[in-house]
């Protein structure tokens, strides 16, 4: 191993350690400037060599190739060596779809961060939305509850998430929307699909449903400057079990019970413990890593909706605010398990979940569903009218 | 309850303090002390480059290992980003066996969100639990002029659980107790330790609780606070507390007491302040400008009336077949929490105690004295007289 002299200048010293700086802005293990004798000599010579963190020869650009190439290695590595936890296997994932350029994007569109998303987090005010702005969040949600239903007329055995997912891109396209979804940190598709034992976030790809599966899609459509979000559980053909059936609608019972509590003046603490007293009492477990959140000219924003019990959420329903309640709930362990593609979260015992979700608007007197269903809305198991498509 | 007792709950001590104060020397003593904890230290940067502070720690060791973590003498360094902070020390409990975690805050920090940041619910089940805020002093910043006046260096005092008056060697006896004065005023009731390269025993600083849900520590906190509130006059940049005092027959259903405490918390933002510009009738006269109110914490132990569980239904008309019981309240940053306490919360009724009724104690910056008092006790129901013992 080569010998490296301290970066002092006319230090001459044997080096020993290197600037923990440079290390975390990739700076190669060649580059003699990151090296030192010891913290008394690094110290002395910080002030001038702090100036080389912010030098334009720092190689950015290599380094980020280097993460890419080792992040790519890692997943290979961590597919290679993950344990499912129930029967559900990744497929193939198709290529992502592109939208057309009249349509306005929201700003992580281009390289899959949200600034706006950032900048907010370190304000937790919730925004109160003007009335043109509610009109324009009505719009936006009755848009999206047209393009979950298109999606959920194409649930039957044999049709891929990857035909959902092109089905529901074209629908936002026809209206002049973006997918939410789509880039969303890199989220690679315009929709997610979660099947059986997946709690929320899977990716669209060429898994044929099977009858029997229960499916959820969850749509978001950005339009007209803001984002509206709803997802629902369906059943695959007309072989449901019955367990699984009961869990569906515990899920959507547990939204409901929490949508009739909202009203100006209740603590956003208090909906968890109005989800977790239904799903207990059906014999279901809430899963407690995903919540509900803000959403308006965000995806997602303060507040945070917790659906657990006991949570010390911040913040208090005034009219004007937007946000979701989506309840993920478990016919077993609440715990969850992320997949290797970093989106899809499973649960850790394999056992199925079952998801509801509407954004919501606090009014004066209490609460609009403004993703509310229509009446020709594809029913549920359960209501009048429920034909199982084969 | 979320309790440092309970077994595989690792505590979190958050060390606060300005740069140069004493930090990296309290943290190497933690780290190099034989007391038999495996401690794992965590560097919090908050987006400021890393600098000086971070390699002191990482000295001995090969730093080209840096980058995930550094074994030391006593345990580990690790350097994340603040977002992934709680998931990554997650990750390294479950990976690793650990007693205890201290989190070095910047200089200039602001130690309430970071501190929000380790208070979990424990629903979450993370294994970790805020133990307590450290806030080391440099005690001869008394001598330096405008150091004591930053309104950072004041929330980091208010804020603290624990303040190490440190290098009291270099100050003379009237000064130090002109520090300790200061201390005192800002953060009314705390513990100060004076110390010369933070010598202290570090018993008294790890597991100190200061977040435990127990009536009785919370009780002794408050104990220390005396009834008067800190008025503004007293204070630099118009920090106060205040105690709201309630009587001792009167008690709160849990979800009025909560409602109340988020309606001074979040229920009155700026643009309430401006539109009601100054016809509020709750509002103090001096309070012209209508600064706005910070809540920076909140402690209290409260007396709370719980419904039978089968009269639930009708509890607001058939209230309190229980005698009352004693909770807690606890408040950091923009969050609270309302609390039955951790073990037993039997108090005897001979205990003067009993007579004070509930009683909250909130530090922040101009607070709306008035507003405090009447929300709580619009919260609050007088007991009706059968049901006293």
């Amino acid at each position: 191993m080569t010998k490296r002299l301290c970066a002092t200048p006319g230090c001459g010293k044997e080096a020993q350690l290197r600037c923990p700086t440079c290390i975390k802005l990739g700076k190669s293990a060649e580059e003699a400037a990151t090296y030192f004798c010891d913290q008394e000599c690094f110290r002395g010579y910080w002030k001038m060599h702090k100036e080389e963190h912010n030098s334009p020869a720092a190689p950015k650009v290599s380094a980020e190739d280097a993460d890419k190439l080792r992040s790519e290695l890692l997943r290979k590595y961590q597919w290679e060596n993950f344990q499912y936890t129930g029967d559900l296997r990744v497929g193939k994932v198709s290529a992502s779809r592109s939208v057309p350029a009249h349509i306005k994007r929201p700003d992580y569109a281009r390289n899959g961060t949200s600034k706006l998303e950032e900048n907010a987090r370190r304000s937790a005010k919730l925004t109160q939305l003007s009335q043109a702005e509610i009109g324009r969040m009505r719009t936006v949600c009755r848009l999206a509850r047209e393009v979950l239903d298109i999606g959920a007329r194409m649930i039957r055995p044999g049709v891929t998430t990857d035909q959902i997912d092109a089905v529901v891109h074209d629908a936002c396209i026809e209206r002049n929307a973006y997918p939410s979804p789509l880039n969303y940190y890199h989220f690679p598709k315009s929709l997610c699909t979660s099947v059986n034992e997946v709690i929320c976030h899977g990716i669209p790809d060429s898994r044929p449903l099977e009858n029997g599966d229960i499916v959820n899609l969850d749509i978001t459509l950005y339009f007209d400057g803001m984002h509206g979000d709803l997802n629902e559980t369906y059943l695959v053909g007309d072989k449901a079990s019955e367990e699984s059936k009961l869990l569906v609608k515990s899920a959507y019972d547990a939204l409901h019970a929490a949508i009739d509590h909202v009203k100006p003046g209740v603590l956003y603490r208090e909906f968890g413990g109005v989800i977790e007293k239904m799903a207990q009492a059906n014999g279901h477990n809430v899963v407690r890593t995903y919540c509900g959140h803000g959403i308006n000219e965000l995806f997602h924003c303060a507040p945070n909706v917790p659906h657990y019990k006991k949570n010390k959420a911040v913040g208090m329903c005034k009219p004007g605010h937007t946000f979701t309640i989506e309840p993920m709930l478990t016919l077993g362990t609440w715990r969850d398990v992320t997949w290797p593609d970093r989106w899809t979260a499973a649960t850790a015992d394999g056992k199925w979940s079952a998801q509801f979700e509407h954004t919501l608007l606090v009014t004066e007197s209490g609460v609009d569903i403004l993703t509310a269903r229509l009446p020709d809305s594809p029913k549920h198991w359960w209501e009048e009218g429920y034909e199982p498509q084969l | 309850m979320s309790s440092i007792e309970e077994p595989g709950v690792v505590p979190v001590t958050l060390v606060s303090g300005f740069l140069g104060a004493g930090k990296s020397t309290l943290i190497r003593r933690i780290l190099t002390e034989k007391h038999g904890l495996r401690i794992a230290v965590v560097e919090n940067e908050f987006g400021q480059t890393l600098g000086i502070e971070n390699s002191i720690v990482t000295q001995g060791v090969d730093s080209t290992l840096i980058p995930e973590f550094v074994e030391l003498p006593n345990g580990c360094l690790c350097c994340t980003v603040k977002d992934d902070l709680v998931d990554a020390l997650a990750r390294l409990l479950a990976a690793k066996q650990i007693d205890h975690i201290v989190i070095e805050a910047s200089g200039a920090a602001d130690p309430a969100p970071v501190a929000a940041l380790f208070w979990v619910d424990e629903a979450l089940e993370m294994r970790l639990a805020l133990d307590g805020i450290i806030t080391v002093v440099d005690a001869s910043a008394v001598k330096t002029e405008g150091k004591v006046d930053r309104l950072e260096f004041i929330k980091q005092i208010a804020l603290a659980d624990r303040v190490l008056l440190n290098k009291v060697d270099r100050i003379s006896d009237t000064e130090r107790e002109l520090m300790e004065d200061f201390v005192q005023r800002h953060n009314p009731g705390v513990r100060v330790q004076a110390c010369v390269q933070c010598d202290v025993p570090l018993h008294d600083l790890l597991r100190i609780r200061a977040f435990e849900m127990s009536v009785n520590a919370v009780r002794r906190d408050l104990a220390l606070t005396s009834a008067d509130s800190h008025g503004p006059q007293s204070h630099s940049h118009g920090l106060e507390s205040h105690v709201v005092l309630v009587p001792a027959n009167w008690t709160f259903q849990p979800r009025a007491l909560e409602r109340a405490l988020g309606d001074l918390l979040w229920g009155c933002d700026d643009d309430d302040v401006e539109d009601n510009g100054g016809s509020d009738p709750l509002l103090e006269a001096n309070d012209q400008k209508q600064r706005r109110q910070e809540i920076w914490r909140i402690k209290g132990v409260v007396r709370v009336a719980v419904a039978t569980p089968a009269r639930a239904g009708d509890a607001e008309h058939e209230r309190e077949r229980e005698p009352p019981h004693w909770w807690i309240v606890q408040g950091v940053d923009d969050t609270f929490e309302v609390c039955a306490p951790a073990g037993n919360a039997s108090l005897s009724t001979s205990q003067p105690w009993e007579l004070l009724g509930s009683r909250i104690l909130f530090i922040g910056r101009h607070l709306r004295r008035a507003r405090l008092d009447h929300t709580l006790l619009q919260a609050s129901t007088a007991l009706p007289p059968c049901t006293q013992p």
